[in-house]
């Protein structure tokens, strides 16, 4: 018979095992577990993960032909070091570049050894298919001039050809025989040449990985890596503080870095500068967005100092589109004082008045439930207020909210990416006709509609790609970035630093300064 | 309900005339609640409690010490202190602020919706009762459907479908809570069509809707406002959970669901608005409850001997 003090007992037990049980299975077994805040895993494959948190299983499973050393965005062509490419050479019109591969790169799952065909197919598909086609319009042609050689052409001369191009995750290596034979299988069955291969693909969980004990490099410390989807932020952090998992996704929300500290002390954070780019675009095909006097009213409307302070120690100031560190971004002080669009709420109303709206005016705006979405944009809504701009304000999913933007369903939507120092890559993504948002989903990010709304600054890209210097280069940068900012079809807001908390009984073996928002763990350790 | 569905024999009719007899020398349906109400401690309490919660609802403005959308980030996540009473949550708004205005979100919620659906259930219950037939087993079968769905259930399914605007969680709610009332319309109806007033008043040639909106109505009305009471808590319950899970009342105006929702999430620097939003929302629910229970007994006969 059970009485009501026994079962009081056991459900005292099954409490006690419940909360115990995964602290001890962390601290004994040899995996690193890293909890993001989607979800669940949509695909691992790195030419089409539209969700940021699917970039961190696929940088373990796949490799560059050359990258920077990790923890950072390569600054200059010299940073850039040999991946699975062993060395590479460049003609003198920059068109015309060659890449030796290594030999010996096995793939995962007995898939074979990498050769030239391997890398020719995987820059096809990105050039041809993927989330990120208008990244690589400048590619002319790919070719397998050798077993273990490729051989790159360009319409028009790239200096930073290394960065803008084949440090992206779209041209991550994968096995050709392996994706023709698994089709759209490919995609949750993954066969790379990173130092991790997967074991499962579980849509619910997460993606569990297994040291590839053929890799051609220096072999992972770890032997299991998880990437676990905990999209409840209460309930992420609660895993890390009990050491169920060993690093989650921080969230960028007021306040929340300090109230972490005071919950653990020992915790690390690892934070990349400058960061995710937050990027406001004004959706020129909803009224009354195609006025520039009510987008100048919206930008000098917006504080974006309170912003910075609201969101310490991962915000940073912005004065243009590209922040000040970037080879094209600008300080305050470069800007012309009519494109400083400083806070200034009465020149906000001025400005609304101007252009027939001496009442104020009223937008809906979606936005997304993840913090760093939503407390952008509920700080925002409360500034416009100030000026009379009301914001109607829909807070959904964050798959819905990328998809109303995609469809051409937001006004005022803000897009977070950790975009590298590479000019033209923000602008082919963010401000080229070629990545125009459609309303069928199939356009790019390009979610103003600049440069098909309106005239755009496609002209002055074409002579970005003509320049063979790179200050020429950033001179006519520079241009494109004054020009967006004169006909201000998006607005640049500070940016944030991507937050990792991690256990300190992890080592990472590197620190992280800035790079994009996913880093491989190959070279971590468990130290405690 | 039974011994009034099969009416029609004479001895039953002998009882209603001998209740009714019973009935006149009660005390009025007024009457029966303040004394109820005064009878006992729970129901004292609980009325304190629903007043206070109205004139908080009603002079919100009046009442909250600031403007419970103004965001300071110079404030955020602070504690408890005399000039925020609950503190602020991670926008610096002032939580107090907050929870006053969201009683009007809770307590328009909890009037609207059960006026809303009273009217529409007793439309539905008296025309299905009072015509039977055809009219009956079609407006009974539809209730019965949407009965079969739980009512937070079915208000999470039309509030997603629709999004969550003011009017929409309005609908929502109405829609939720409207097969209860004509379920008990419906049987009331049954009950006093049957009495001899009625069959008099036909028998006289007073027309169908005099019929209803005179003798009908009025009579089954008692149970109608005791389910009414009931219901007030519900929605106040059901907005609150529709505005947990975010298909409710929109941010930034706060509900005290929402103002859970964005603790929990926040929970780390401070927990007040949590504990403010569920206590506040348990005990006025609590009290509703209490206060429609007596107004329950206080209008049934037989618990009242």
């Amino acid at each position: 018979m059970i009485t009501r003090r026994t079962l009081l007992g056991t459900a005292a037990a099954a409490a006690a095992v419940g909360v115990s049980a995964p602290a001890l299975r962390a601290a004994d077994a040899d995996t690193l577990r890293f909890a993001s805040s989607a979800g669940g895993p949509r695909k691992a494959d790195p030419n089409y993960t539209t969700q940021g948190a699917d970039n961190w299983h696929c940088t373990q499973m796949f490799e560059y032909l050359a990258a920077p050393e990790d923890g950072d965005f390569g600054k200059a062509p010299s940073d850039f070091q040999p991946w699975l490419a062993e060395s590479w050479t460049t003609s003198d019109d920059a068109k015309t570049w060659v890449f030796t591969l290594r030999r010996g790169v096995q793939f995962h799952k007995g898939y074979g050894e990498m050769t030239a065909d391997d890398v020719v197919h995987s820059f096809m598909r990105a050039m041809n298919d993927g989330v990120s086609t208008s990244n690589y319009i400048n590619i002319s042609d790919v070719t397998a001039s050798a077993t273990y050689e490729v051989t790159i052409t360009l319409n028009n001369p790239d200096p930073l050809f290394l960065g803008s191009t084949i440090f992206t995750k779209n041209v991550m290596v994968v096995s050709k025989k392996a994706e023709e034979e698994k089709g759209e299988g490919f995609a949750t069955d993954p066969i790379g040449t990173g130092p991790y291969k997967l074991d499962v693909f579980d849509t619910e969980n997460g993606v569990f990985m297994s040291r590839h004990e053929d890799y051609w490099g220096e072999p992972a410390n770890i032997s299991k890596i998880e990437c676990l989807y905990i999209s409840d932020t209460t309930a992420r952090t609660l895993a890390l503080l009990s050491g169920e998992v060993d690093m989650i996704e921080g969230v960028r929300a007021p306040g929340w870095v300090p109230q972490i500290q005071n919950q653990k002390s020992d915790l690390l954070f690892d934070m990349t500068v400058p960061g995710s780019f937050n990027t406001l675009f004004f959706n020129l095909s909803k009224e009354p967005l195609q006025n520039i006097q009510v987008r100048k009213a919206i930008a000098h409307a917006i504080n974006k100092q309170e912003l910075v302070d609201a969101l310490q120690p991962m915000a940073r100031m912005v004065y243009s589109i590209n922040p000040p560190s970037y080879p094209t971004g600008f300080e305050l002080e470069e800007l012309p004082e009519d494109l400083r669009y400083e806070y200034n709420p009465d020149l906000a109303r001025e400005l609304l008045a101007d252009a027939g709206f001496p009442n104020g005016l009223t937008l809906p705006v979606n936005t997304s439930q993840r913090e760093d979405y939503r407390s952008q944009h509920l700080i925002i809504q409360e500034q416009l207020r100030g000026s009379g701009i009301n914001i109607d304000l829909t807070i959904m999913d964050h798959s819905a909210y990328h998809g109303s933007n995609r469809q051409n369903l937001n006004t005022l939507n803000i897009n977070s990416s950790s975009l590298p120092p590479i000019p033209l890559y923000v602008y082919n993504n963010y401000a080229a006709s070629a990545a125009n948002m459609k309303d069928d989903s199939s356009g790019g990010a390009n979610y103003s509609h600049y440069g098909v709304a309106m005239p755009g600054v496609d002209e002055k890209l074409e002579a970005m790609l003509q320049t063979t210097t790179f200050d020429e280069y950033v001179r006519v940068g520079r241009e494109v970035e004054l020009q967006i900012q004169r006909d201000l079809p998006m607005f640049g807001l500070p940016t944030l630093s991507y937050t990792v908390v991690r256990n300190p009984r992890i080592d990472l073996g590197y620190e992280v300064n800035g790079g994009y928002a996913y880093w491989r763990f190959c070279k971590a350790s468990i130290v405690a | 309900m039974n011994e009034v569905a099969e009416p029609g024999n004479a001895g039953s009719q002998t009882d209603n005339i001998f209740e009714r007899e019973a009935l006149a020398d009660e005390p009025t349906i007024a009457d029966a609640i303040r004394a109820v109400i005064f009878d006992r401690l729970s129901t004292k309490i609980a009325a304190v409690l629903v007043v206070v919660f109205i004139i908080t609802a009603v002079f919100a403005p009046t009442l909250a010490p600031y403007d419970p959308l103004s965001q300071s980030i110079l404030n955020i996540n602070k504690h408890p202190s005399w000039e925020h009473w609950l503190g602020t949550d991670q926008f610096g708004r002032d939580v107090m602020s907050r929870m006053i205005y969201g009683s009007r979100n809770s307590l328009i919620f909890g009037l609207l919706s059960p006026i809303f659906a009273a009217i529409l259930g007793v439309t539905l219950g008296v025309t299905a009762g009072y015509f039977g037939g055809i009219v009956d087993r079609l407006i009974s079968r539809v209730v019965d459907m949407l009965m079969a769905f739980p009512e937070l259930l079915l208000a999470i399914l039309i509030a997603a479908a629709l999004g969550g605007s003011f009017w929409n969680i309005v609908v929502v709610l109405t829609i939720a809570f409207t097969p209860g009332f004509a379920r008990v319309a419906r049987a009331s109806t049954l009950a006093v069509k049957q009495e001899p007033y009625v069959e008099a008043a036909i028998a006289a040639g007073v027309s169908t809707p005099v019929i209803i909106i005179r003798h009908i109505i009025p009579n089954i009305l008692a149970p109608i406002v005791v389910l009414m009471t009931l219901w007030a808590a519900s929605s106040i319950r059901v907005e609150a959970t529709l505005s947990f899970l975010g298909i409710g009342t929109q941010p930034p105006n706060p509900s005290w669901g929402n103002i859970i929702r964005d603790g929990l999430a926040n929970m780390f620097a401070t927990q007040w608005p949590i504990l403010a939003g569920g206590l506040t929302i348990t005990v006025v629910v609590l009290a509703i409850s209490i206060l429609g229970d007596s107004v329950r007994d206080a209008l049934d006969p037989e618990t009242n001997q």
